[in-house]
């Protein structure tokens, strides 16, 4: 299965971006303050015209990276090249990227309009083009009827675009976005989303986005990159972040996701059979780059959405079934969650489409069921 | 019960502003007292405010003392709104805890004991350096901006730290340099602090009584230092009338500065 996922991320590389030279670059990147590694030996390398995201919890380093990216941070070792020149020394004011803060940070005492000006005035444009250039900036963002109205008269979702529009006036070559979409409620955040991405099309700016928020990075990203303690664990397309992905921690922070604990038995070949107590049964993985030893302790990770709940066993090729109560059944309106309880006693998530009418719903709490699950949807993770 | 209790709330209020406002405006009733004892009424009459105006000593010393506040004010206003930055966004630079300590101090300080040592001090550089040959309107302006700049420290840095430092460093993203942030945004951002920082210093330089008796000479009588000079020698009607027309002063001022803070903060 891992062969799968080389197969995929090579493939994608190749079509979108290898042919092009990486518009950032960090070489060995690491940030310390004081005892606290902050980033460490961080290398990753955008490509002009992404929608890049950086994905963590908090404490993760991801804000760092972003702020090394503006200049508001230096590294402690390693080099930041962007766009064929090293920017590592430079400071914020000379390098050609510019940052959308997660507090949009407009200047209170300025219109909408000097605020998107104010960049471009710096850089000492005659007026006329200045002029030219904050109208085209607020037709973007749609906020050309607000153009003389000072920040606190705005609601939260046009200060944010403001803040966009300001960030993008001066054509940076790289966009960074901290948390763009934050402050805003649920409803205003999903409409957003594909407005940043319009946006982000449509200039061909790379953008960067810094987020804690799993949906959002899988849904605005081309590629993302997952951190944990300054380090980034994984990165890839958000298909093969989720579907792929590289360890336990990655699997519970992006989406949900069963976890059962393994031992691996023997391997043959590219096989691997291990046993889980849990699920009470023994499994079959292909997989030759696998880093485990017999009797080692893994994990079996499953989806919730790829597993199936019925009153029979099946017994088609391919498919596992498994034994099961149901503890619980939450009602989501498009789905519906099952929790059921192994014979091992361990808890399984379960989540069904809900196509049918939910009256037709012929699964109820205290129910004998099978959780069944193709082979191939199960992932093997090592701890 | 909520009846009783707001009757209570009532009249415990009267009650207070009675006793801070009583003083106040006997004194501005009795400055209008046609008697020349400050006691006993006499009948309504403006004669002291002419007789005020008419007094050359009075007169010279309320220029002076608004000629110090002013110079005071502005200075105190300078030095403290430097004072406030560095703290708040110079980061942790090297004894930056002493530095707030100490420019905080005079705050606290007995008023006895900043101006006896400000007199050392300036009678020992006079003898070293010849500077200030003599003490007067100098020497208070220097002494008040001491203490004074701490008031305008404290506001600056209470406004500056409210304000999200990344509005700064969102224009140093924008390509503009420090030093021009500062006029650009950070300045525009805190003027009411500073607008009110000067107000206040403008205040405490007029009032000081203490300070400036340690550090003036000869030629130098602040307003505070001649009233209290005529004091000792009973109380003249006129000095009510002086009293009256600061209290308007006073009140004018507090009513601009909290127009402005509530103007700006909208």
């Amino acid at each position: 299965m891992n062969k799968k996922v080389e197969n995929l991320s090579a493939s994608k590389n190749i079509e979108n971006f290898d042919k092009e030279k990486p518009i950032i670059e960090f070489r060995n990147v690491n940030k310390k303050f004081g005892d606290f590694t902050a980033v460490n030996n961080v290398d990753l390398k955008i490509y002009k015209g992404e929608l890049f995201s950086l994905l963590g919890g908090s404490g993760c380093g991801k804000t760092t990276l972003l702020r090394m990216l503006s200049g508001f941070e230096n590294p402690s070792s390693g080099r930041i090249i962007l766009d064929g020149v090293d920017v590592t020394d430079l400071p914020p004011y000379e390098r050609p990227v510019n940052m959308m803060f997660q507090s949009y940070a407009l200047f209170p005492h300025m219109t909408v309009a000097k605020n998107i000006a104010y960049g471009l005035e710096r850089d000492g444009l005659p007026k006329q083009e200045i002029q030219s250039r904050v109208q085209e900036m607020l037709g973007l963002v749609q906020l050309e009827q607000f153009s003389d109205r000072k920040p606190h008269q705005l609601s939260g979702g046009q200060r944010q675009r403001v803040a966009l529009a300001r960030a993008l006036a001066k054509h940076p070559k790289v966009l960074l976005l901290d948390e763009p979409l934050g402050a805003l409620d649920k409803k205003l955040r999903e409409e957003t989303q594909f407005e940043l991405m319009n946006i982000q099309q449509s200039l061909g700016t790379t953008f960067v986005v810094v987020t804690h928020d799993q949906e959002e990075a899988m849904t605005l990203s081309s590629r993302m990159a997952v951190m944990n303690s300054g380090q980034i664990i994984q990165k890839g397309t958000p298909r093969e972040v989720y579907e792929f992905p590289k360890n336990r921690h990655i699997a519970e922070f992006v989406g949900s996701i069963n976890i059962f604990d393994a031992t691996v038995d023997k391997r043959q070949g590219d096989k691997i059979f291990v046993t889980s107590p849990e699920l009470n049964s023994q499994l079959e993985f292909v997989n030759a780059q696998f880093p485990a030893k017999n009797g080692n302790e893994v994990s079996i990770a499953i989806r919730p959405e790829k597993l199936k709940i019925k009153r029979e066993a099946s017994n088609e090729a391919g498919i596992i079934s498994v034994p099961a109560t149901v503890k619980g059944i939450g009602y989501l309106g498009n789905q519906s969650t099952f929790q059921a309880e192994l014979d091992s006693g361990k808890s399984v998530k379960v989540m069904v489409q809900n196509m049918r009418h939910s009256s037709d719903r012929s699964i109820n709490i205290g129910d004998a069921v099978y959780i069944s699950w193709h082979q191939q949807t199960a992932l093997l993770l090592a701890e | 019960m909520a009846k009783r209790s707001s009757t209570f709330v009532l009249s415990a209020m009267c009650f207070g502003y009675a006793f801070l406002y009583i003083p106040i405006f006997l004194l501005i009733a009795y400055s209008f007292n046609d008697s020349k004892l400050a006691t006993v009424w006499g009948g309504f009459s403006t004669r002291w405010y002419v007789e005020l105006f008419q007094n050359e000593q009075i007169m010279a010393a309320a220029w002076l003392s608004l000629k110090i506040a002013f110079l005071t004010a502005t200075f105190a206003v300078i030095l403290g709104t430097m004072a406030g930055i560095a703290i708040i966004r110079y980061g942790r630079f090297k004894g930056r805890m002493l530095f707030t300590g100490m420019i905080t101090a005079p705050m606290v300080m007995p008023e006895v004991i900043t101006g006896l040592s400000l007199l050392l001090l300036f009678v020992s550089m006079e003898s070293l350096l010849g500077w200030p040959a003599e003490r007067g309107t100098t020497t208070i302006i220097i002494a008040h901006v001491t203490f004074a700049m701490a008031y305008v420290t404290v506001v600056v840095q209470s406004r500056l730290a409210s304000i999200d430092q990344s509005i700064e460093e969102a224009a140093m993203d924008l390509g503009c340099r420090p030093l021009r942030i500062l006029y650009d945004i950070t300045l525009p951002m805190i003027l009411p602090a500073i607008i009110s920082g000067w107000l206040l210093a403008f205040t405490l330089s007029l009032d000081d009584l203490v300070i400036a008796t340690f550090v003036t000479g000869p030629g130098a009588s602040t307003l505070p230092m001649v009233i209290f000079s005529k004091i000792k020698l009973g109380i003249s009607p006129d000095i009510n009338a002086l009293a009256t027309i600061v209290i308007f002063l006073v009140f004018t001022g507090v009513l601009a500065s909290s127009w402005i803070n509530r103007k700006t903060s909208n």
